[in-house]
């Protein structure tokens, strides 16, 4: 019983610390791109994805086919860095992956609208089971294929005694970069067209606005989230290679859009790297406890944190509260 | 007129369980249909008397004391659980505790089975209450994400309360699967070796069968009564608008609370027995699929209504046999030659280069049994969803209505 | 009132007219399963027949369950699509094409073709017991079972039906009476004595680089009959040689299974590993695991310990990955049986067999281990039926006094006779992994057809015994779920 003792005789290390702290910077970062994806979707068309680990998943397939199987577009790029083609079939599969979002929303959801929110959560959790049982297939018998990352294990940075490694930077600025896409994105045209309908959809198509565009672009962008956040979910150092673990790596975010708040774009941001870096600092800091605590308790950080803040915030930091009515 | 379903002419037949006398004549039949299978004479349901059919009913019948329950506080109360998993890893683990073999490093009392299996159900029960509070503070889809929550916790507490559910994935024994009044050497009714019962010969997975025929058709009709108490009133008042049964008097958190209670018990009996029937699991067996697994249940079925319990429960849990069944017969067709040999050939791949969705070798580009059952499964979730919300039991429903206008269209 | 009266007069009436309908069938056995091919009895067997060195005619066997007067139904309940598919697909492919091409079209088995029964187990403890109960009453004994827990799931079902099983696992209890009653045959060196024999190894390898240098060790298991049984070995051998345990994580990597919605951090043991700074790490992980664990702690800074670990903790697949140069250079791979395309007189078989039936597929270690099983099973079954006693308490006596099993160098020859101090294989092959040459034979593109071709494991020393697994005494499972680590020092 010495977990306190454990992180005070750790917490002196102020490299160890900062170290620590930018490791989880980077994982939340990845979760806040995930849960974006969550939110996305949500406040533009009221539908909780359970299927959103299975597109992430599918996006870090795409991007595996696209890097190491079929090498393309980079076979034609052979004198860029491998970084600049792994990038750019990235790019490629990030945006087949927004096609298999479109397709999940106009085969399944389309029809289901107006019905209750479950059931469409419910076939979500149907859509999640047929998608990852085709990935498994695809993964065919080794279960995992390599992305071809270019940030590999040993590609790190020692700046001053604190360890960066390059792929953690990669996603931070990663996260940078879709914020401000999206809040650029959300002034332009179609982007008010999107407010406004995930305000009043009514109201919005009594201005002229194709729900049902808008409803499709919805999942286009979710997917694409999704896909980036697989990516970096099965890249070293948080996975190896695309595994049917890919897919469990989103159902870990749900708490930060609970924290967050379920329709908070903020929220999402915030409570991504809220997980992210208390999962890595707690777990670092009790490492030794975990006799105590017992195996693998990093991994139900983000659940504890979640029913703690619920119980204090049932809507979350940034949600908007249900107002009841008869 | 009379017997019409939905035409009654005095309270108390509004109230009956079974108001026509089709309803009884059938639900007899089916009791003594089903009660026969594992005697195997009634020609069509020969097959089931295998112990391999009956071990896979026996689950099947289990699944429905726990679907029940999640019919209970999702179907009838409209309270959205992905936490069942948990409720039923409780239950079992009580049961563990209570009726399974102490060693140096496992709790048991050996006690008999009921006893663990109440015992699981009275847990489960209390943990249900003690969850409760946030349930009812966070509604609708939050609901959703704090139950799954529930589960990955549990997961968390049974792989590291190993004097309990033993070593991560080894797991641990449960007691005997025998009926004992309280000396577990003499049973008062042997349900785990073949023998005769009143001069028929019966393998114990047919005993065992019979044993939870009694049981579930016991909790499936205490849950279908439930729904014509005040409580369950309350609950469906709950489901329909909250916010207007409180008005109307319902006391919300109590009802609330009472849902997940009734429900965690079931679960927590479901658990107790399924883990004492199978005798041997990791602690990594109650997991979200099988909270998805129930979940599916409900809505393949029906949400809502007990005879959807039935249907979905056996549709769920006969499935995946039945679609290796037909795998191999269409197998047979190929080798066989027969004339339906073109038509298995597009659906089976038989070796490299030969087209077909199924593949027979589990690996390559075709999707193993195992796989297009799961996709099968996905697909079926969806299907149903989207089209017919009110699941098999709205099918049923329409073939009902079909018939009672025939031969107009309505 | 009436109508109630009415109710069971109907019932009654229902009930007897099914029964009726029952009787006027002609088939009325309700015991056996409708599926099974009626097994001929041409003797009431319970007692052991008399061992004859010459094969009695094959009217004259006896059998029971499973064997007919053609067919001999041989069980696999193997993993086909679930976390171990990727080893246990070749295995079971492994095991079908020595049946058919080599067996069956050799002859049989006393004038018996061997026919094997497949199930998927999906690794699901539920699924492996229903798969069980389907198809046990069809077969003479299963030469393959996959999974520790899976298989001690059904050890008392295996026990009460009296039928003989070749795990998939190479737990040290399978070879201990006390717990599997004698009722599993397991092949290869238990993961108990594995971890000595492999510790030795290595320690004697870095005393002679390093001037006799001891060096430091952390370990990092799963729990359970598969990692702490492997950490018993690794902490007797680790004190027999006087070695510093820097980091114990015995039990603590947990396993991660998309299958059963469970994710697990492995932050915890690679901090620890890292800072303990060992000149050995010893990983008894899942192949996926290894990858996760060694990348972090080479991230994390630890770039000059030697890995090594159980031999399910790694997979040639991961030379595929990102993490191939590192495993070239600092991992020891043992084995229990050879690794595929080694220079053994039984690999030539091996291949061509294999390759005729399975052009298309890439080489694979698996196919060794399914080959193996089959070759044992069929070695036990050919002692049966020379002692003219096939059924299942025959085939267990067969596999209790069988000579010699042999494996023309696939792997270790071993027999199940005596006591389990004198059965249990100790031998071990040990590889290193070589990226340059998997990369040169095609990698991931090689074909069977194509020629032999290469896993890129190169052989280093074998098949060895160290002294400290030699003059082991084994009387019994090193770790238990009750008493935990039972030789710790």
């Amino acid at each position: 019983m010495t977990p306190f003792g454990a992180l005070l005789a750790q917490a002196s290390s102020l490299d160890t610390f900062l170290t620590k702290l930018i490791d989880g910077l980077a994982l939340g970062s990845i979760y806040a791109i995930l849960a974006l994806g969550f939110v996305i979707i949500f406040k533009s068309t009221q539908v909780l994805s359970f299927a959103h680990g299975a597109i992430a998943a599918v996006g870090a397939y795409l991007v595996a086919y696209f890097v190491t199987i079929a090498n393309w577009p980079g076979r034609y790029f052979e004198g860029l860095p491998h970084t600049l083609r792994f990038i750019i079939s990235a790019l490629v599969a990030v945006l087949a992956a927004s096609v298999v979002g479109m397709l999940i929303e106009r085969i399944f959801i389309r029809p289901m609208i107006g019905q209750p929110l479950f059931s469409i959560a419910m076939i979500t959790i149907g859509i999640d089971i047929i998608l990852r049982t085709f990935i498994d297939d695809l993964l065919g018998q080794g279960g995992n294929v390599d992305l071809g990352s270019p940030w590999g294990i040993l590609s790190l940075s020692n700046v001053g005694g604190i360890i960066i490694p390059h792929v953690f930077l990669a996603a931070i600025v990663t996260v940078v970069i879709v914020v401000v896409a999206l809040v650029l994105f959300f002034r332009t045209r179609i982007g008010v067209a999107m407010r406004a309908t995930a305000f009043d959809q009514e109201a919005a198509m009594a201005q002229g606005i194709s729900a049902g565009r808008i409803f499709a672009l919805a999942w286009a962008l979710g997917a694409v989230l999704a896909a980036i956040g697989g990516i970096f979910a099965s890249i070293s150092p948080r996975g190896f290679g695309v595994t049917g673990g890919t897919a469990f790596f989103a159902l870990r975010a749900f708490p930060a859009i609970i924290i967050g708040g379920l329709d908070s774009i903020m929220g999402a941001v915030v409570g991504g790297f809220v997980i992210g870096v208390s999962e890595i600092l707690i777990g670092h800091y009790l490492a030794g406890a975990s006799g105590t605590l017992g195996l693998g308790f990093t991994g139900l950080i983000p659940y504890l944190l979640m029913l703690a803040f619920l119980l204090v915030r049932p809507y979350g930091l940034f949600g908007t509260e249900e107002i009841r009515r008869v | 007129m009379r017997g019409r379903p939905l035409l009654h002419v005095d309270y108390e037949s509004e109230q009956s369980l079974f108001p026509t006398m089709a309803q009884k004549v059938i639900l007899t039949i089916g009791a003594l249909l089903a009660l026969s299978i594992p005697v195997g004479v009634v020609p069509g349901l020969k097959f089931l008397a295998s112990p391999g059919w009956l071990q896979i009913l026996v689950i099947a019948l289990i699944f429905m004391v726990g679907a029940a329950g999640l019919n209970i506080v999702t179907g009838m109360a409209g309270q959205v659980s992905l936490g069942h998993a948990f409720f039923m890893g409780v239950g079992a683990y009580t049961a563990a505790a209570v009726s399974g073999h102490p060693t140096e490093a496992l709790w048991g009392l050996e006690l008999p089975m009921w006893l663990g299996a109440i015992a699981g159900g009275l847990v489960a029960a209390i943990l249900g209450i003690v969850i409760a509070p946030t349930a009812v503070r966070v509604r609708g889809l939050y609901l959703a994400i704090v139950t799954l929550g529930l589960v990955f916790i549990g997961q968390h507490v049974f792989r590291n309360w190993n004097q309990v559910s033993g070593i991560p994935e080894l797991g641990r024994e449960w007691g005997p699967f025998q009926l004992a009044l309280w000396d577990i050497d003499g049973p008062a009714l042997d349900l785990s070796t073949d023998g005769e019962w009143f001069g028929v010969f019966l393998p114990h997975e047919g005993k065992a069968f019979i044993f939870m025929l009694v049981v579930a058709g016991l909790f499936l009709l205490l849950s279908k009564n439930l729904a014509r108490t005040r409580i369950g009133r309350a609950f469906a008042a709950i489901r329909d608008r909250d916010v207007a049964a409180e008005i109307m008097g319902v006391h919300e958190a109590k009802a609330k609370t009472q849902a997940f209670a009734i429900s965690s018990f079931y679960a927590g009996v479901a658990g107790a027995l399924y883990a004492t029937f199978l005798g041997f699991l990791p602690p990594e067996q109650w997991n979200l699929f099988l909270s998805v697994q129930f979940i599916a249940i409900i809505l393949i079925g029906g949400a809502g209504t007990t005879i959807g319990v039935v249907l979905g429960t056996l549709f769920v849990q006969l499935l995946p046999r039945l679609v290796e069944n037909f795998t191999g017969f269409l197998e047979e067709q190929i080798v066989g030659e027969t004339w339906l040999a073109p038509l298995a050939d597009l659906i089976i791949k038989t070796g490299e280069g030969d087209f077909g969705i199924l593949s027979l070798a589990a690996q390559g580009p075709g999707l193993s049994i195992f796989q297009a059952n799961t996709i099968l499964y996905g697909l079926l979730i969806a299907a149903f969803l989207i089209f017919e919300p009110l699941g098999l039991y709205g099918i049923w429903l329409r073939i009902r209505n079909y018939w009672k206008g025939w031969p107009f269209t309505y | 009132m009436s109508l109630k009266k009415k109710l069971i007069v109907v019932g009654f009436v229902l009930a007897l007219v099914a029964t009726a309908c029952g009787d006027s069938t002609d088939d009325t056995t309700t015991a056996a399963p409708a599926t099974t091919a009626a097994p001929t009895t041409t003797a009431a067997p319970t007692t052991a027949a008399p061992t004859t060195t010459v094969a009695p005619p094959a009217d004259d066997i006896m059998t029971d369950i499973g064997v007919t007067d053609d067919e001999i139904f041989v069980g696999l309940l193997a993993d086909l699509s679930g976390p171990f598919s990727g080893l246990t697909v070749d295995i079971v492919d492994a095991q079908v094409a020595y049946w058919e091409d080599v067996v069956n079209a050799g002859g049989g088995i006393a004038g018996r073709t061997v026919v094997p029964v497949i199930e998927d187990t999906v690794y699901n403890v539920a699924t492996h017991g229903e798969k069980y109960t389907k198809i046990v009453d069809q077969v003479v004994a299963f030469s393959n079972s996959t999974g520790s827990p899976h298989t001690a799931s059904i050890l008392s079902q295996l026990q009460e039906d009296n039928v003989l099983a070749i795990p998939l696992s190479w737990y040290s209890g399978w070879a201990d009476p006390e717990f599997d009653q004698g009722i599993t045959f397991e092949l290869g060196t238990n993961y108990c004595l594995e971890g000595m024999n492999v510790m030795e190894w290595l320690v004697e390898r870095f005393k002679a680089d390093n001037d006799g240098a001891l060096p430091s060790l952390a370990i990092a298991t799963r729990a359970g009959d598969y990692g702490q049984d492997a950490a018993a070995g690794v902490k007797y051998a680790a004190q027999q040689l006087g070695l510093e345990i820097k980091y114990d994580g015995e039990g603590l990597i947990v396993r991660s299974n998309p299958a059963e919605y469970t994710a697990a951090d492995a932050t915890p043991v690679i901090t620890g590993i890292v800072a303990a700074q060992p000149d050995i790490v010893w990983l008894t992980s899942a192949p996926s695991e290894t990858a996760v664990i060694m990348g972090g702690a080479l991230q994390g800074g630890l770039t000059t310990a030697q890995w090594t670990g159980s031999v399910p903790s790694y997979d040639f697949r991961l030379l595929d990955s990102a993490l191939a140069e590192a495993l070239t250079g600092l991992f020891w791979q043992p084995n229990y049986a050879v690794s595929w395309g080694t220079d053994v007189p039984g690999m030539a078989q091996v291949s061509e067999v294999l390759t005729a039936r399975y052009p298309d597929r890439r080489p694979s270690d698996a196919f060794i281990l399914g080959w193996t099983e089959a070759r044992a099973m069929e070695q036990i079954l050919r002692q049966a039926a020379a002692n003219g006693d096939m059924t299942r308490q025959g085939v267990i006596d067969a596999a209790n006094t069988i000579d010699t099993i042999v494996m023309d160098g696939a792997g270790p020859d071993f027999n199940y006779q005596g006591s389990p101090d004198d059965y249990v294989v100790r031998e071990l092959y040990m590889y290193k992994p070589n990226v340059q040459a998997y990369l040169a034979a095609g990698g991931m593109d090689q074909k069977l057809e194509d020629g032999l071709g290469t896993t890129g494991s190169e052989l280093v020393d074998g098949p060895f015994v160290m002294p400290l697994a030699e003059n082991f005494n084994f009387t019994g499972a090193c770790w238990t779920q009750e008493e935990g680590n039972r030789i710790s020092g």
